[in-house]
């Protein structure tokens, strides 16, 4: 079982790697537009990673089918709260120059 | 991997600590706020990590959800701190406080270390299930053993309700009128949701007899779906004050009846073994219908207040442009 779990440990990484980037676009981007689409992506993409590897690893039926609900409404959340911050007027003071501040 | 174990919970304890530092300290009240509820989620982690899953799905639902909303919407009111006061008095303070705090961390390591040595109640709680009528400690202990307590904490809960109604001004909630063009993002979210959330806390509430659940999880699970569908801007006319209140009343009024209806055979809040599951599961779910309402009623009265003192400008996305 020593592979099955070193593809699980890979889908995890895989997640966590998208977790990692969308926290640096949220600290480097420039405009809340780019800033809502690294958050967004960290949160579908990476998550998605983290729970298939998670639902693959627990070998129960069970198990995966709630982790895979559990992405389900996370998908949900995030796309409503993405929305929401990309029709909330835009506040000047809060867009950085390019490269983020150092 | 019990290495892992403490790097994760490290990483846990330097995360609550500093989620709590900077919602004491920044100078926005609503990323006080936003922080106060990521210290709410890390804490409910530490509960589970602590293996009191009662505990982490309360913190979850009530210390992050329920009181994040209540406290976002007053936050919302003044953004900014008042500036703090620039006085040569404030290093005695800082030093007088750090003195204390270590003297309390100090007092408080002893004490820990002392109840190690102690057995604690939970081979009592065991030997006492069997009476109860229910097969899971915590709810044994919330709904039979310790029963007094419990029904004055859903009081406590009630008086502070009945209290926000009094000094606000909410009577009906009416809501914001939307024009139904489509269902916005917002409202097919909470459209969604609204199924999903139901059948969870029905689930964590007739679980409780058997698995971590209950009532106050169940309750404060509803709350937050029923302020969900207010934030989500769809009116609500059947949360008037008075039948929330009436809600609210219900279950406290029903459980010191059953209390006192033990009172003909028997002593106060004493079930008999008998019909324990019964009188229980009933109490249970009136409290959650109860607790709901008190929840709601708080966070209603507290929207009220703020529409009323101060006319925010509406930042809500939903208006059509």
């Amino acid at each position: 079982m020593m592979w099955w779990d070193l593809i699980c440990l890979a889908l995890v990484l895989i997640g966590a790697a998208f977790f990692g980037a969308g926290t640096i676009g949220i600290l480097r981007f420039s405009d809340s537009n780019s800033r809502i689409h690294a958050l967004a992506k960290a949160d579908n993409a990476g998550l998605g990673f983290v729970l298939l590897g998670l639902a693959l690893h627990s070998g129960s039926f069970p198990i995966a089918a709630k982790l895979v609900l559990i992405w389900a409404l996370a998908l949900l959340a995030s796309a409503t709260a993405s929305h929401l911050l990309a029709e909330a007027p835009h506040d000047s003071a809060t867009t950085r120059p390019a490269g983020g501040n150092r | 991997m019990s290495l892992m174990h403490t790097l994760f919970d490290v990483l846990l304890a330097v995360g609550l600590i500093g989620t709590a530092a900077v919602s004491m300290f920044a100078p926005q009240r609503v990323t006080s706020v936003l922080m106060f509820i990521v210290f709410g989620v890390l804490l409910a982690i530490c509960w589970a990590r602590l293996y009191a899953p009662d505990v982490a799905l309360v913190e979850a639902i009530l210390g992050a959800g329920v009181t994040g909303v209540l406290l976002l919407s007053a936050a919302l009111e003044s953004p900014r701190r008042n500036e703090p006061l620039k006085t040569k008095a404030n290093w005695v303070v800082a030093v007088l406080g750090g003195l204390s705090a270590a003297a309390l961390g100090i007092t408080l390591a002893f004490a820990v270390h002392a109840l190690q040595t102690g057995p604690g109640l939970g081979a009592d709680v065991d030997q006492a299930l069997q009476s109860t009528g229910v097969s899971h400690e915590i709810t044994a202990v919330l709904l039979n053993l310790r029963s007094y307590d419990t029904l004055l904490e859903v009081a406590v809960l009630l008086v502070a309700a009945i209290i926000a109604v009094a000094v606000s001004n909410h009577r009906s909630s009416a809501g914001s009128p939307v024009e139904l063009v489509g269902p916005t993002p917002r409202q097919a979210l909470v459209r969604i949701l609204a199924p999903v959330v139901t059948l969870i806390a029905l689930w964590l509430l007739f679980a409780g007899s058997s698995q971590p659940g209950g009532a106050f999880h169940a309750g404060a699970l509803l709350a937050g779906l029923v302020i969900m569908l207010h934030l989500g801007g769809g009116p609500l006319p059947v949360l008037s004050a008075t039948r929330l209140l009436a809600a609210a009343s219900a279950g406290v009024l029903m459980f010191i009846g059953m209390g006192a209806l033990m009172l003909v055979d028997g002593a106060w809040l004493q079930w008999p073994t008998s019909i324990s599951t019964e009188v229980i599961v009933s109490i249970e779910l009136l409290l959650t219908v109860s607790i709901c309402a008190a929840l709601v009623t708080l966070h209603l009265a507290g929207a009220a207040a703020g529409s009323s003192s101060k006319a925010m400008p509406s930042r809500d996305s939903d208006e059509p442009r």
